[in-house]
Parts: C-alpha cells; structure tokens; sequence
C-alpha cells in the first residue's frame, strides 16, 4: 500500500468542507452580526444606525444589569460548582471502584439531561406552596427558611444559580478526574506520606498539577456563565422584571420581541468581545501563575 | 529509629490473595529487602507498611506502636517512591521542604534541614531546579532527601533504582548503603533485582507468590537455600537443577538417564526422584581430572575477562560452570565434570523444598 | 421560495405546459387534475387546540371552492411564531398566507410586504359588512386594509367564585375600586388567594389586567392621543393607571408566586377553589366549562373591573378586538392572489365563524345564522354585552405600540409587584421606549 502523500492541492481539497462549514457557522454569522449592529431595523428594513447601537448600550441600565446577573451566576458558579468538584473528583479519585462508578454515574447524569427538562423537574421543586423544597423546610420546622424562591427578586438568581450547579458539577468533576488521571498518582501517596491533610494534598499538590485542567474548567465555566439561556427562560421567564434575565435572553428579545434586530446584535457581539477578553486573560493568567513548573511534566 | 513488626499479615483485591500471613521483625537500624518475581506481592506488603493500602488482616507495629488502621501521616515512615514521585511544580529546595512545611516548623528549622539533606545528598547546586530540569540520578537523590528531612522512624524504598541505567544503579546502591552505614535508620526496601538484596540488605526477604520463602541474611540465603525458589532466586548465574533419584541412606545420587552419579557429603534418609542444585562456580570442568566422576560436552564458552561461564550438555541434562581459570576447552569437546560432595543441595522434586541430609 | 411561487403563474408556466403537453400524451391523463397552484400557510393554533379545529374547517371549506390549490400548512408555537415572523419579515421571505400580529402590521405594510385587501373586501361585499368597524380597523395602515381580524376576542373578564365572595359577605362583585380593595381585605382574612395571577410570561398582566385597568384611568382620548403621540407615557393619568396596578399588588390581591406560575396555573388555582377570581380573556370560558365542578361551576360570575377614582375611562370599557389577523403576501399576483385571497375569505367566513362558535370561542364576523350551535350560556352572555353595547370594545393596551413597549410593560409591571420600580421610572421608561421607535 503506498503511504498517503498530500499535495498542496489535496490537502486544500480535504481541508475544504471543514472550512466551509465553519464558514458557514462561524464567519458568516459574526459577519453579519457585525453588520447589523451598525444598523437598526425600520419597518423590517435594516437602515444605517452608525454607532448609534453601540452608544445606546454603553447607556442601557438594563443591559448592565442582566450582564451583572451573568456575572453574579458565573461568580458564584465558580465558587460552588468548579471549585467542589474539584474537591470530589480528588476524593473521587482516591476511593474503590464501585463506589466510583456509581458517584460518577449519579454525578454526571444531569450533565446529559437537557435543560428544559432539569428546568420543569426544578419548577416544581421551588413552587411555593406544594414544592419540595418548602415542603421540606415545613416538616423539619423551618417554615422561617421558605422562601418565594423564584418570585423573589433577591432570591431567584441565587435559586437559578443552584439549579445550575447542580446540572453541571458533574461535567466538571469529570473534567477534574480526566486531569487527575494525567499526574502520577505516587505524587498524591507522597504527600500522604509527607504528612499532608486531604485538603493539602488537594491545594497543595494536586491543583498546580492541573493547572492546564483548571484552565479548562475556568473557560467552560465562565463561557458557560455567558450564555446561560435555557434555565431562566423556563424557569422565570427571566422574571420577576430583569431580575433574572440574562444576557443572552435580553439579547433574544431586544431582537425577537421588540423587532430591534440591530441593537440585539450589538448586544450580542458585544458580549461575544467580552467573554473572549475574559477568557484569553483568565488563560494569560494561570500560564503567567505556571510558567515555569507547567504542571504536567514527563516524568 | 525504631523496630518493625508485621504480624500475619494477608490482603485481597477482589478475589486474588495476593498477601498470605506474612510475619517479619525488623530490627531496629536494620536494612531489610524484600525482594522476589514481579508479582509476588512485595510493593503490597511495603505499601501495607507505609499505610497507603489500610484494608488488610493482620497487625503492623512500629517502634512499640500498632499502627494497624493508621494513615500514613501518622506513622512517621518516609517512603522513596518507585517515579521518585516529586512534586512538579516545586523546586528541589519546596520538594525537601514539604513535610517540614505541612508539619508548620519554622522556616529557619526547615531551611537548616534541607540544606543539611542537600549536602549529604549533593544537592545543593540544584536546590532552586525544578524537577524536570534534573536527570534520573538527581531525581533519584531528591527523593531520597525528601525522605532524609523527614527523619523517620522507617525508610521505606519501593524499586527505587528501576528507572535508572546500570552504571548508575551501581553507584545508588552503594550511596544507599553508605547513607545507611551513616544514619544506621531502619529501611525496608522493595526490589526485584537480587543483586541488590545482596549487596545492600542486612537481611533479605524472599517472596513468591504472597508468602515469604525465606528469610535470612544473604549469604546464608545463597549457601543454604530452604527453597528450590530461593536458591533459584538468588544468585546469578543461577543455580543448576538436575533431576536424578537415590536410595535412602546411600552417600550417593543417581542422574537421571544415566549420566552418572554424584557423591554427597553425607546419606539423606529418603529414596526416590529428588532435584539436584548445583551452583556453577562448585562445579569444576577440565579435560583430565582425576575426581572426575562425569563426562560431558561443551556446548559454549563465554569469557567476560575475570570469569568464564561454560555451558555443558551432561547426558540429555544442561549445566553451567563458572570459573576463574581460562578455560582451554571449546564446543564439542568432551570434558571431565568434578562435583565435590559438598556442592549438592537437594530439594523436593514435587514441592521444590529443601531435602537436608 | 416566494419568487418561485411567484413565478409559477399561469402566464410563466404558458410555454413550459404547451411543452410538457406533448410529452405528457402517453402518460393519459395523469396530470388532468394537477393542482397548478401551492399556498404556503403560516399560523401559530396547532389541530389539537379550538381555533385549530376552526383552521381545520376553513381549509376544508376553501379545499372545496379551490379544488386546484394546495395549501400547506406550517405552524409554530406562539413565541415561535412571532420570532419567526420578525425574521422572515426582515428577510423578505414571509410565506403566502399567514397570521399577522397586530404589532406587526404598520411595520410589514410601510415595508410592502402585506397585499393590499381593499380590493378583496370590496368584492366580498357581505365579508366586510359582517366584520365590525372596531375589528376592521386593526388591520388597515394609512387608510389601506392590509389585513382581516382572524376572530374577535375579548381580553378582560374577572372571571369570580360567588360563593367564596359571599362567604367573605359581598353578595355581588363590587361596583367601585374602594369595594374592590375591600373585597380583597376581606378575602385575604378568610386566607384565601383574592385573584389568581400566573404571570410569568408576562403578558397576562400587561393585558388581561392592564388593558382594561388603564383605560379606566386614561380613558379612551388619552389612548389615541398617545397613538398620535400627542401624550406621553409619563402623563399623570397614565402614571396613575400603574399606581392602581401596583396597589393591587401591595394590598395582596394575587398570589405570592404570581411571577412564577403561568396562566395554565392561575385558571387551576381558581377551579380548585383556592382563589376568589382570576381575570383572562373569553377563551378562558371553554377550559372553566370543561373544567369545574358542577358547584363551582353555578357559582362562576363574570365581572370587570369597576370604574377608579378620578378615572376618565368609562366603566363599560373592556379591552378587546382581534389581535390576529390574516394577511397575504404582497409578491402573489394572478390566480395565487385570488386564491390567497380565498383562503383568507373562508378562514373568516361563515363556515370558519360556526366553528368558532362550536369551539367556544368568538367569530370576528357576525353570523347568518347560528341555528343548531349550542353557545355555551358564559359565552353567549358576553358575546351579547359586546353586540349590545352594554360592553364597550378598547383597543388591547400594547397591540398598536411597538414591540418593544410590550416587552418593557411586561416586565415593568412584574417589577412593580415586587417594588423594585416606581409608576413613575417605569413610566419614563416606556416612554423612552416608545420614542425610539417613533
């Protein structure tokens, strides 16, 4: 069999449906956002608007204030999704098989379940009056505790938050046991052995080793925390008021409902710009914090 | 320092024994190896010891203490791990450092201790490194003063030269001893290379399949094997086995096939088929001598200067010699085959256990 | 899509048939009855739902006259629907005959993309006569009638439990905004939910509470000088209509999870008799009907809100009309056109209007005859209230205002019930938002 030898033409030739379609589905719709920001729609007319859209947004209290709740979401994501499934993948990592399979198995589940679902399943957990959530604050005495868990302004994004924590800490505890089987495990019996507490172990050992790992989770978690969508709309409606709309649904219905095609765009890429500003400098970071040990080494 | 005892020890993962009642003293400052096939459940048992496999029967006991259920924070063991195990992404100096820093002593104290590992182990240029910008032989020795820092009741060492190419080894091997010699700290140490076991244990352990074989001092393991195991196991070339058979209280055996018969020293009691052990520098091979009582032909002559290893066919049996002289035989040669009466060892044909006579 | 049905008229296809004539001789008469002309059709009531029955029957109706055309069908779900619109408005590629939102229609037909029907209405004289002027209007831009009221619909009715009010001692609904305050006092007492609200896709207050509400307190002249933007959102009588709204909800009129449920849930509260009232639209009467108990049933009353203090609306206003309306595409010509025009003429005539009827709900055109429909008593009463003249139709609140002043009104009233805005920023909100699209 002759060994495949690309050609300068060839390789054009194979590499071009992939091209095309990341085109298609990349290029072209950034393109043409980017147009459609300088516009707005008229009588579903698109007329040049200059950078009127982008001046009206740098004004848009309720812009700022969603784009907060995405933030207040990403936040407290981070603290109480990436950071815990941090701490049960090295647990995880160190206990029997079965018992392994079975948290992974329980862990990772609602990861694969669609959101609408987790959503409704969530509705009628957070209901007022027959939810479980209330219910069982009644039986164990703790009526002080109910809450209008979504019909509060205060509350509802901290009720979103968890719905969301729990839906996805299973994709990153698997993340974490994917880094986690990449260090060599006598480094973990080491610090054992070197007197280090299971959080030590974790803090100390475990977590420079991954920083390429945490990094991951870093971006999946903050770019997840942008385009948060489906959870608030099903949940909330994005209601009460803003008080837990999000970006990416302000974003849909300045476009959708109000027909301001032009200005939703805006919105869009403008988030688009910022979560990947975000993004390259939390990753300048952690490489800044490891360049020089850089984790997984070849040893 | 202190003394180390396990006591009827035994562990399964799932449904493999792979450790069966296991008794061992250690004594304090002794230098112990445990050694045997890949397999023979030497790194469970030292692991066991070291507290990072905690579900097992029996009892370990350090010092005066049963550390049986304990971590292995809490049993003040160090141990040197088979990868070195360093940390990555600390220097040699953070690496020395790590348990005096867990254990929160003040800097000064940490800063003396490790500089006082890292002159013992000649590490001091290197303390600022990071581990992949040292070689396998630093590597080596930074895993080493990790442990060193620690000051330990127990040094644990899990195949700690494996990963090393041989000129190296050698030189470990004798620093081991050395630091050894130098601290007299208790050490129990895994390996699978019985040259090792030889050169540097006080006492060796011999495993095989789960169980101790033997355990003795080494050359007492080499002179008076109890197994046909250990006596295969230790020594290199290894000791020849050659079928044959006797009458009970005869000074004398029977080859097998009729290639001859060998003089024992003394008239073991029992008849019937046994194994002959025969270790290669006892034997002597020569075209004329006179005590020969055995005829056989020269298959290969390998020479490496200072010893020369003859490999000869005895009837329809295979034998390797060793011996210092040159030899002035060559392949296809007939020669004579003196096995002095002392030499033979015999052992079980069916339990390979050693028949004293 | 459109250019391709536009192209396949008769004249295009002239030259191509006398062509495929020849061919077509061995193959008999296979293509005789070919159906020379497809309708696209889009709308948002899927079979299973009443006005999709009264869909089902005016296709039937038009298959029957229109033998030769095929209609397609492509529905969506509301929300879906109206973005889709919106996207195929903007990119000119909106299908033949389909359902226009009344907030839509300026837009769409300054664009062009609306088929002017005063033609149509012309020629089906009796059409036009049976729709009201009130409906008729909805749909005309600048003079010109660019779409048909799909029905009529009236969007308020406080739909109460007699019982339950004289269990709390009113013997009928209160006639004043005092009585009405009382009355949810009073209600409140007895623990139980004074008017259900299920509000979490925010249209349920914006219109069934709001429409009515703030007509009472604006008026009708306010309305249509704000249409012609010679009032302003931030107008005293307009920011008094919010207070009205935001006092209901401090006093406790609904629910404490009135921003989490929906209008599925508000309707179950009041049948399980856990709440005194809820207020929605004529086609809550049908789900009432099929889903009360007997007693309960009896006990159903329909109210409107009672006049407000210092209110220049008038007390018999309820907010109505039709919201929905059918359109063709302004690109049809010929016989697509004529057919299209069809579609539209037998999903409001007297066929699709006795099946509204049969379903429950309201006709927009007055019928010929109803004899053999069985109208449910509820139904009939307000049918006759509006026909009489006893109620007066106003305009549905936000339907003549750009999108984004419904979107802002949604949400502003939910944050008037939790105090996070005050009339006052809200109504300056609006107003900024209604300016832009000006």
């Amino acid at each position: 069999m002759q060994a495949f030898q690309p050609t300068r033409r060839s390789l054009w030739a194979l590499l071009a449906p992939s091209v095309l379609v990341y085109g298609f589905i990349v290029v072209v719709p950034v393109v043409v956002g980017i147009w459609f920001s300088f516009h707005e729609m008229r009588n579903f007319q698109m007329e040049w608007a200059g950078v009127a859209n982008y001046a009206r947004m740098a004004g848009d209290g309720d812009l700022w204030f969603v784009l907060g709740n995405n933030v207040t979401i990403t936040g407290l994501a981070i603290f109480f999704q990436v950071m815990p499934a941090f701490f049960i993948a090295v647990l995880m990592n160190r206990k029997d098989i079965w018992a392994e399979k079975f948290v992974r198995t329980a862990v990772f589940l609602p990861v694969v379940i669609s959101p609408v679902v987790t959503s409704f399943v969530w509705i009628l957990v957070f209901n007022l009056d027959s939810g479980l959530l209330n219910s069982t604050l009644a039986v164990l005495g703790l009526e002080a505790w109910q809450q209008r868990w979504l019909d509060d302004p205060e509350i509802v994004i901290y009720s979103l938050t968890a719905v969301l924590v729990w839906q996805y800490i299973g994709l990153f505890v698997v993340i974490f046991l994917a880094g986690l089987s990449a260090i060599n495990p006598e480094t973990l019996e080491a610090a054992d052995v070197d007197g280090a507490s299971f959080f030590q172990t974790a803090v100390l050992v475990v977590l420079p080793q991954m920083s390429r790992t945490v990094a991951v989770a870093m971006v999946l978690a903050l770019s997840g925390g942008l385009k948060i969508f489906e959870h608030p709309l099903v949940m909330t409606g994005g209601g009460p008021g803003l008080a837990s709309t999000v970006v990416a649904q302000f974003a849909y219905d300045v476009s959708f409902r109000r027909a301001q095609f032009g200005y939703g765009a805006t919105i869009a890429i403008t988030i688009t710009v910022l979560s990947l500003v975000t993004v390259l400098a939390c990753l300048w970071i952690i490489n800044r914090l490891t360049v020089r040990s850089s984790g997984e080494t070849d040893a | 320092m202190a003394t180390l005892e396990l006591n009827r020890i035994g562990k399964v993962f799932g449904t493999t024994r792979v450790l069966s009642e296991i008794d061992l003293a250690v004594a304090h400052g002794e230098f112990v190896i445990l050694v045997g096939p890949s397999g023979c459940g030497k790194s469970t048992l030292l692991r066991i010891i070291a507290g990072l496999e905690t579900r097992h029967d029996g009892e370990v006991v350090i010092g005066k203490k049963n550390v049986t259920g304990l971590r292995a924070k809490e049993r003040d063991i160090a141990m040197v791990f088979q990868s070195y195990a360093l940390y990555p992404h600390m220097t040699v100096a953070r690496n020395l450092g790590f348990s005096l820093r867990i254990k929160r002593l003040p800097k000064p104290a940490i800063a003396e201790r490790v500089g006082r590992a890292a002159e013992i182990l000649n590490l001091t240029p290197l303390l600022n490194r990071y581990p992949k910008e040292l070689s396998g032989g630093q590597r080596q020795r930074v895993a080493m003063g990790r442990a060193l820092v620690r000051d330990p009741a127990i040094f644990l060492f899990d195949e700690p030269l494996s990963n090393l190419d041989a000129n190296l080894r050698v030189a470990m091997r004798q620093e081991i001893s050395d630091l050894h010699a130098r601290l007299g700290s208790t050490i129990v140490y895994v390996t699978h290379d019985q040259i090792e076991a030889m050169t540097m244990a006080d006492k060796i352990v011999v495993m095989n399949a789960g169980r101790i074989e033997q355990v003795g001092r080494p050359l007492d393991l080499y002179d008076n094997p109890q197994s046909r195991f250990v006596a295969r196991f230790i020594g290199a070339p290894a000791m020849n086995f050659l079928a044959g058979s006797m009458e009970g209280g005869a000074a004398r055996i029977r080859l097998a096939d009729g290639a001859g018969e060998l003089s024992l020293a003394g008239r073991p009691a029992r008849s019937g088929a046994v194994e002959i052990g025969v270790r290669p520098e006892h034997i002597r091979v020569g075209r004329d001598l006179p005590e020969a009582a055995l005829q056989g032909i020269v298959r290969h002559v390998v020479t490496t200067g200072a010893d020369s290893y003859l490999d000869l066919d005895l009837g329809s049996q295979r034998l390797t010699a060793l011996t210092q002289e040159r030899p002035d035989v060559g392949p296809g040669d007939r020669v004579a085959i003196a096995i002095p009466p002392s030499a033979p060892k015999l052992f079980d044909t069916e339990t390979g256990a050693r028949i004293e006579f | 899509m459109l250019d391709r049905i536009s192209d396949l008229t008769p004249k295009a296809l002239g030259g191509a048939k006398t062509l495929a004539a020849g061919l077509a001789i061995s193959l008999a008469a296979t293509t005789a009855s070919a159906q020379d002309i497809t309708l696209r059709f889009g709308h948002l009531w899927d079979d299973a739902s009443p006005d999709g029955k009264v869909i089902a029957a005016a296709l039937d109706a038009f298959a029957a006259e229109f033998p030769d055309v095929e209609v397609v069908e492509e529905v969506l779900s509301h929300d879906e629907y109206l973005a889709q619109f919106k996207v195929s408005a903007a990119s000119g590629a909106l299908v033949d005959v389909f359902a226009v939102n009344r907030t839509d229609i300026p837009s769409a037909a300054r664009a062009g993309l609306l088929r002017d029907l005063d033609g149509a209405m012309e020629t089906n004289a009796q059409w036009g006569e049976a729709l009201t002027d009130t409906l008729v209007a909805e749909g005309v831009v600048d003079g010109e009638t660019y779409a048909i009221p799909a029905f009529q619909i009236v969007t308020h009715v406080i739909f109460y439990n007699s019982a339950m009010l004289e269990a709390a001692g009113y013997e009928s609904f209160p006639d004043t905004w005092e009585g009405l305050l009382s009355l949810i006092d009073a209600l409140n007492e007895k623990d139980v939910t004074p008017i259900a609200l299920g509000n979490k896709a925010a249209w349920v207050a914006a219109d069934p509470l709001f429409s009515t509400l703030a007509n009472r307190a604006t008026g009708s002249d306010w309305y249509d000088r704000l249409l012609a933007n010679e009032a302003k959102f931030t107008d005293p009588e307009f920011v008094a209509s919010l207070a009205l709204f935001e006092q209901l909800s401090d006093v406790g009129a609904f629910n404490a999870d009135a921003n989490s449920l929906d209008n599925d849930q508000q309707k179950a509260l009041f049948l399980n008799e856990e709440a005194a009232m809820f207020i929605e639209g004529n086609w809550a009467i049908q789900p009432i009907i099929d889903g009360a108990s007997p007693e309960l049933l009896d006990n159903v009353g329909m109210a409107i809100w009672p006049s407000v203090p210092g209110g220049a609306g008038a007390p018999n206003a309820v907010s109505g009309g039709s919201g929905w309306l059918w359109a063709a595409n302004a690109d049809l010509d010929g016989e697509a056109a004529a057919a299209a025009e069809g579609l539209i003429a037998a999903l409001t005539g007297e066929v699709a209007g006795r099946a509204r009827l049969e379903n429950g709900l309201m006709p927009s055109s007055s019928l010929q005859s109803t004899d053999g429909i069985e109208v449910p008593a509820m139904l009939a009463e307000l049918s006759n209230q509006v026909g009489s003249g006893e109620l007066t139709l106003v305009p549905i609140f936000v339907l003549p205002l750009p999108g984004g002043v419904f979107d802002v009104l949604g949400k502003g009233l939910q944050d008037l019930m939790t105090d996070s805005v005050t009339p006052e920023a809200l109504a300056e909100k609006l107003q900024e938002e209604y300016e832009r699209a000006l």
